[in-house]
Parts: C-alpha cells; structure tokens; sequence
C-alpha cells in the first residue's frame, strides 16, 4: 500500500497521442541548438579572442599620464592642455637616439617650434642592461644639449598606452587632447641623406599643426630599437 | 726554344698577377670575402664556379650571426629594418631581385616582435644576365661579370647596431655553366625557404577577408585550404599596410597538428586591424600581403604566400570596427539611430530567438494550448512552427557575431532547456507544483537569453585584461636577458 501510495504521489506524465509530435520537436529543436553551435564553431569571427593592436590611434582622445621627470618634478599630460605636444620616446643607449641626440634632431626641432610643449619618456625596464640612473641620464642629456624635460616611465605602463614600440617613436597631441601624429621622426633610418635632404615628419607636423591644418602624414612607421619594456 | 721559354713563364706568371691585382677588392670567386663584425658576418655569394654568359643569375647575400643576434624580414616587426641591398651599376646585371626566405617571429620584451633570421641566412637574389654589350667589350669583360653589392641592415640582439658595406667579387663567365658544390646547394636550400606565391601550389588555397572581431574592431580572416599544420604550429607574417595596424594573429583553427594530406579542416587565423588614422575614411578595398609558415602538406613543410585585395569599409561592419573611436572623441560620431542599434541589437535579436523558439514550441501545442491534433488548421500551425524554427537560426546566427563564444553556448543551451521542459510540461498532469514549476522554469529558460545578451562583447573586457596581462609578461621576459632587443 505504502508503495502504492508513493506512485501515486509523484505526478503522473500520461502516455498521450501527442508524444511522438512532441518528442519530435523537442529533438529538432535540439538538432537547432547543436546546429548552431556548430555553425558558431566554424566561424572564427566569433570565436577568436584576439589581441589588440593597442596602439594611440590618430584622430582619438591621447592617453593621459602623470609622470616623475629626471629633474625630480611630476609631469601631467593634461596640465597641457590647450597646447601642442611632442612626446618622444627615447633611450641613450640605442644607437637611433644617439645618432639624433649627436645630430641635435629632436633639440633643434624644439627650439624652432617654442611654443610646443616637448617631453622625452624612457620606458626602459629597470631590470634592462640599457636602463639609466636619471643622473647618468641627465649627463646624456647635458652632453647633447638636450634641455627638454625627460620622463621616466619604468614600469612601461605610458608606452604601452600609447602603443610605443621604437625609440624613437613620436607622437604630436594636438591642442584639443587628441593623436595627431603617430610614427618616425623622419623619413631616413638608415641615415643614408643628409640631414637638410629628409623629410622630419615631426616638423612638418607641427607645421600644418601651426597653420591649423593636420599632419600629413599623419601616421608612419617608427623605427629604432625596440623599447626596452 | 728554350730561351723562349724562358721568356714566355715570366711574361706569363706577370700577366696573371697583372690580372689578379687589377681586381684587388673583389674576390675572384663564387662567393667575396667575408666582411665581419663582432655581431655578424656577409658575404655575396653565387651558385657558379662559372655562370653562363647570358639568361638567369642566381645570387645571394649569405649573413651569419653571432648567437642571440638577428636581421630582419622585409618586415621587421614592431622594431629594426629590413636589410637594403643595392647592386652597383653594371649594364649586364638587369632587375637584381632581393627574395625572402620564411621568418621566424622573435617575441621582445613589452608585447613587441621582431620578424627575421637568426644564426645563418641567405636572402637569394633573382637576377637576369644580359648579352648586350658583351661582344663590343674586352676580353676580360666577356670573360668576368664584376659584382658589387652595397648592404645596408641593421643586427639587433639587446642593442641594434646598423652596418653598412660593400660586397663584391668577380664571377667567371663561360659558355658552359658549371656550379659550384659548396654555395649552389646552399642557395638551393635557402632558395626553397622562399614562399611561393599560393597559386603555384597545386590543391592549396588561401584567402582573407574582413569581418567584425567579438572585440567590436576589424579583423582580418586569413583561410589556408588543402594545408595542415605542422610540428611547430602555422604561423602568419604581413607586409606593412599604410593605413591599418595588423596586431598578432591568433589561430582561430586548424592548429591541431595534424599531418597534411590534403582534405584537412582549414586553417583559419584572425588578425586584429586598427586603423591608423580614424579621422581619414578607410578605402572600400584594400590589399594585403601575406605569409604562411609552418604549414605542411603530404609530409613535407610548406610555407607560402599571398596578395589579396578584400572589401573594407562598404558595409556597417566598418561603422562598427569603431566604437572605441566614437566614445574617443572620433570627430564625427556614427548617427544616433545607428548607435541605438548597435547598443541594442544583441539584446533584440536574443529576444527574436526566444520568441521564435516560444512561437515554435506554442505550435505544435507544446505549451499548453491543446487541440486535436485531427483538428482543421492544425498542419499549417505545424508547418508555421517548422517555418520558424528554421528563422531562428538566422538570429543565432547574428548572435555569433555580437556575443562571446560562451554566452552563445548559454543562449543556445536555454533554448534547448526551454524545449525540455515545454515537452516535460506537456506530458505532466493537467494540475500540479511540478506543471507549474516546469512553466516557471520554462519561462526563466526562454528569459534567459536576454540576460546572457545584456553581457554581450566579453572581449572588450578581454582587451583589458590582455593590456593588464603585460605586466606579468613583462616580468617573465625580464628573466631571460638573452632574448632581449
């Protein structure tokens, strides 16, 4: 009795005509579901997880950062703004920003455009062999004329912000915050012409910057060593 | 006679020394002397002890490298340059043609890579040999083909340090071409480390397109058909685009390592493409140039190469690759009604789906609205469930492209779920806690979709995390200092 009590407690799921029809759409709306699974599994659109190029893009908002100077002064992106700057990655220890350290490049483009707000930033690791106390630094810099404060950015975060690759590799923010220039510093990495003979990307630039027009190119591929992350 | 004799080997033995010291710089050989520094070594090379007097000329620049030490493909990656070579003006030598082998990809510290060679490279050079000029000439010019080749590159380990020098040797001509047996096999191997163009391989294919990443972005899909992957897994090189960054290519399939014999599944990248320039309109096509290595085809490896123009920006796919850009201060941001819809369309087409699958189940009298199923009317109800199920794949379909792989799965299993349960409830008393619990359950399945859309585009989060995750590749490339730039 107790046993027949208990089955007839659990509800009963009666044997119906409608079970075949049923069984039916619920195993198509199965072969539905695994359908799409599948065509999802063939689609690597949706599939893939893939990796940013992560770079500052020309046209878009410029990364904001707060960094300490060689000089010991904290430095802030935005208290420029409403100003242009140049922001130029840089190591003393690749021969590409030696040579233009040792050719005044980057100097005498700063004194040209003086109204330009221009910040170098060192974004090599301590732990590299190429990292630099900021008073051997210093030196570096007083030994090239380099009178344009120098940021230190040793735990990389800025550089990948702005996507920075090569040193050295040059940006221009605009006046309104945003990328206007992404690239080389000129048109010349293997120092094959002579310097009145290339074409300074940085400077032309900040030109068209001056005359309220765009860079262009406003974007070019940097060259150099890679920055020492 | 005697005399003479002696009169001739002296004029003789002046005459080669004469010849021999008017080519002071030049080796007179199949390959010129190596030109070394402390990081690395060149040399011109040719396949010949004596190459023919006219038709094709097969050359090299053969580098070797200290340990750790690199140069360049003609893509360097994100740092360095590819080496120059410039041949020196000889009216014989006609399109010098520098190729590239295969690269290998170096990963740097911070995220970056540098695509090229270590240890040893050969970079053949094409080159045609023509016969004008040559009967009008000395005998010594008929007689030796004078080379001389400026190489401009650059050798990166921690440090990059650029070179530049002058390469040359004098390569004997004759009317039979005899190679020579140390460098022709060694132009050979490198020769056949160059990719073919695709089209020259007979059963494989390969072609890209542009789709729209989970990320939101633009990315390129590259397909190798007829290939399978080999023992290092397939890997993907671009030439430099003007207007659009390629990021690091992921396998999206096709990376199992299985041998291939023809008829395996694709091989299937994606690339991640951000434009350089958001405030200058991308072109509606484009051309990419691509390479494929570590491939493998009937037991042998393959590595090869492609053009291919693909469609860019005609469609709202594009409007879409910029969502960063409009919420970045992009100076035209897309039209509102387009923004609204890409704001709410993964949630419509989940409540589509739901709806579809409702409508289906409710058709063939699955949730509760019984009639006989003799009764007038009911086969087209059964039809217009069929009609649907069918239209629900559509917005699954659309889904695949707006949510992660893993809310997909969910959305997909709650429609599953939702059936089970309607087909449960169906069988179930007419009155009862479990009919009612099977309902309850059965509408939080069919609601379950919206939340799993409400979710949608998990990797814009993954973008963080990947950025954040430098950190900690960051430390472990600080731990080997060999591998360093």
């Amino acid at each position: 009795m107790t046993r027949n009590r208990s089955i007839a407690r659990i509800p009963s799921i009666p044997h119906t005509p409608r079970t075949p029809r049923a069984a039916a759409a619920a195993a198509i709306l199965a072969l539905a579901a695994a359908a799409g699974l599948a065509l999802s599994a063939t689609l690597p659109a949706a599939t893939a997880s893939v990796e940013t190029t992560g770079a500052a893009v020309v046209g878009q908002a410029a990364p904001g950062f707060q960094l300490k100077g060689i000089d010991g002064a904290n430095y802030s992106l935005a208290s420029y703004k409403g100003k242009v700057v140049v922001l130029e990655w840089i190591n003393p220890n690749c021969p590409f920003s030696n040579r233009h350290a040792r050719e005044h490049t980057m100097t005498e483009l700063s004194k040209q455009h003086g109204e330009v707000v221009w910040l170098g930033i060192n974004s090599t690791n301590p732990k590299s062999g190429d990292y630099l106390t900021p008073a051997d630094h210093l030196a570096w810099n007083k030994k090239n004329g380099i009178v344009y404060p120098v940021l230190y950015d040793e735990s990389g975060t800025v550089g990948h912000s702005y996507g920075a690759r090569t040193t050295p590799h040059m940006f221009i923010v605009d006046a309104q915050g945003n990328v206007a220039y992404n690239g080389a510093i000129d048109d010349d990495p293997r120092a094959s012409k002579p310097k009145t003979e290339r074409t300074n990307y940085v400077g032309n630039g900040l030109s068209a910057e001056e005359a309220g027009k765009r860079p262009d190119p406003a974007a070019t591929k940097p060259y150099g060593c890679s920055v020492k992350y | 006679m005697p005399a003479r004799r002696l009169l001739l080997q002296p004029l003789a033995a002046a005459s080669l020394l004469g010849l021999l010291l008017s080519n002071p710089p030049a080796a007179r050989a199949e390959a010129s002397r190596w030109t070394s520094n402390e990081q690395s070594s060149v040399r011109l090379i040719t396949a010949y002890r004596v190459a023919p007097r006219s038709g094709s000329l097969r050359l090299g620049i053969h580098f070797r490298l200290a340990p750790g030490w690199h140069v360049y493909w003609k893509n360097s990656g994100d740092a360095g340059f590819a080496p120059q070579v410039t041949f020196a003006s000889e009216p014989r030598l006609e399109r010098p043609e520098l190729l590239w082998p295969a690269p290998h990809r170096y990963e740097l510290p911070g995220g970056l890579v540098a695509f090229g060679y270590s240890d040893e490279v050969v970079y053949p050079v094409q080159a045609v040999l023509a016969t004008q000029g040559a009967a009008s000439g000395s005998r010594r010019d008929r007689d030796f083909l004078p080379l001389a080749a400026d190489v401009d590159y650059l050798v990166c380990k921690i440090d990059c340090v650029p070179y530049r020098y002058t390469v040359s040797l004098a390569q004997p001509l004759g009317d039979q071409a005899a190679a020579d047996p140390a460098t022709a096999p060694l132009l050979e191997r490198w020769r056949r480390q160059v990719p073919p163009a695709a089209e020259m391989v007979p059963g494989v294919a390969t072609a890209g397109r542009i789709e729209v990443s989970p990320a939101g972005g633009l990315q390129l899909v590259v397909q190798v058909d007829g290939a399978g992957a080999g023992p290092g897994g397939p890997d993907l090189f671009f030439e430099s685009h003007p207007a659009l960054e390629t990021g690091r290519p992921l396998v999206a399939s096709g990376s199992s390592g299985r041998a291939g014999a023809g008829g395996e599944a694709p091989i299937v990248f994606a690339v991640p493409l951000q434009p350089r320039d958001v405030t200058k309109p991308l072109p509606p096509r484009t051309t990419f140039a691509w390479t494929v290595t570590g491939l493998q085809r009937n037991g042998a490896p393959l590595a090869l190469s492609a053009q291919r123009e693909v469609a860019l920006a005609a469609s709202a796919r594009t409007a879409r690759a910029r969502p960063a850009a409009a919420s970045a201060g992009q100076p035209t941001p897309a039209p509102l009604t387009r923004r609204a819809w890409r704001e709410w369309e993964p949630l419509g087409t989940a409540l589509v789906a739901s709806m579809g699958a409702l409508l289906a189940l409710w058709s063939w009298g699955l949730l509760g609205v019984r009639r006989a199923p003799r009764a007038a009317g009911f086969i087209w109800r059964e039809a217009l469930g069929f009609a649907t199920l069918a239209g629900v794949l559509w917005p699954l379909y659309r889904m695949s492209f707006l949510v992660a792989p893993e809310e997909l799965a969910g959305i997909e299993l709650a429609l599953l779920c939702a059936a089970l349960l309607a087909w449960l409830r169906s069988r179930a008393s007419r009155r009862g806690a479990l009919r009612l619990a099977l309902a309850l359950g059965l509408l939080a399945c069919a609601a379950a979709p919206l939340w799993l859309a409400s979710h949608r585009r998990l990797p814009r989060a993954e973008i963080s995390a990947a950025t954040a995750g430098r950190g900690t590749d960051h430390q472990r490339d600080h731990q080997d200092d060999d591998r360093r730039f």
